[in-house]
């Protein structure tokens, strides 16, 4: 879990909620819409196999206790 | 090895604002290209209305006074009515739209507009004529209008998307 994930995914929301602001001004709704889902997809894209790790980890914890 | 991923990340920032600045330039030239398209329609209508010059001579007229970017156009469309080789003046004037206004930035759908015009050009007498080039005129007018009004929202619009999307790409690839 290195820090460069944690930045990235900062960076990436503030890029999208500047983007929002921007196309919601110019009027471009369903734009700001997409935008934000595909940032969203994007940052899960990432998490995801961090989150798929902690399970495991979480269950070889418990494997060894038992 | 860092300090190539940072020269790549600016090519590629770089190049996506100077899309972007592109996309907002070519909107504005757009709006020029149309407020010179009227001017050398009124011209033409003038031409016709108070001269009473047939259409061809109109055209070489213009083609020869004009030096901006719709001389090759108009200098074609005159050449080739000049020639009499039996093609419609619609004929004619349809390719000459296609192949000579390629330097312009004109939209497609104005090239299509300006095909329509020339459709219903050389046309019946010369009151038609003339109401023909008025609508057409007046179609212009409303165009540059509605371009003009949301034309300064598009090129803030084009010019930031340009950059967040180059920040976005090489985020996304570092």
């Amino acid at each position: 879990m290195d820090i460069y994930l944690i930045l990235k995914i900062a960076v990436v929301g503030i890029l999208v909620s500047i983007l929002n602001q921007i196309l919601k001004q110019t009027g471009r709704d369903e734009l700001a819409f997409l935008t934000s889902l595909a940032g969203l997809v994007l940052v899960l894209f990432w998490l995801i196999p961090q989150i798929t790790d902690l399970f495991i980890t979480i269950q070889e914890l418990f494997t060894m206790v038992n | 090895m860092i300090a190539l991923k940072i020269i790549g990340c600016i090519f590629v920032i770089a190049s996506s604002t100077g899309i972007g600045f592109f996309f907002s330039n070519e909107m504005k030239c757009r709006i020029g290209d149309l407020k010179e398209l009227r001017k050398l329609i009124s011209l033409l209508r003038g031409d016709i209305r108070y001269a009473n010059t047939p259409l061809p001579e109109a055209i070489s007229s213009i083609a020869r006074r004009h030096n901006g970017s719709f001389e090759p156009f108009f200098a074609s469309v005159s050449t080739k009515l000049h020639d009499l080789s039996g093609l419609t003046f619609s004929d004619i004037w349809k390719e000459a739209v296609e192949k000579e206004l390629l330097n312009t930035s004109l939209a497609k759908k104005d090239k299509l507009h300006l095909i329509q015009f020339g459709d219903n050009l050389g046309y019946l007498d010369k009151d038609m004529q003339l109401n023909t080039l008025e609508l057409f005129i007046t179609q212009l007018e409303d165009e540059i209008a509605d371009s003009s009004k949301t034309a300064k929202e598009k090129a803030y619009l084009y010019n930031s998307l340009g950059i967040m999307a180059g920040i976005f790409i090489s985020i996304i690839m570092l």
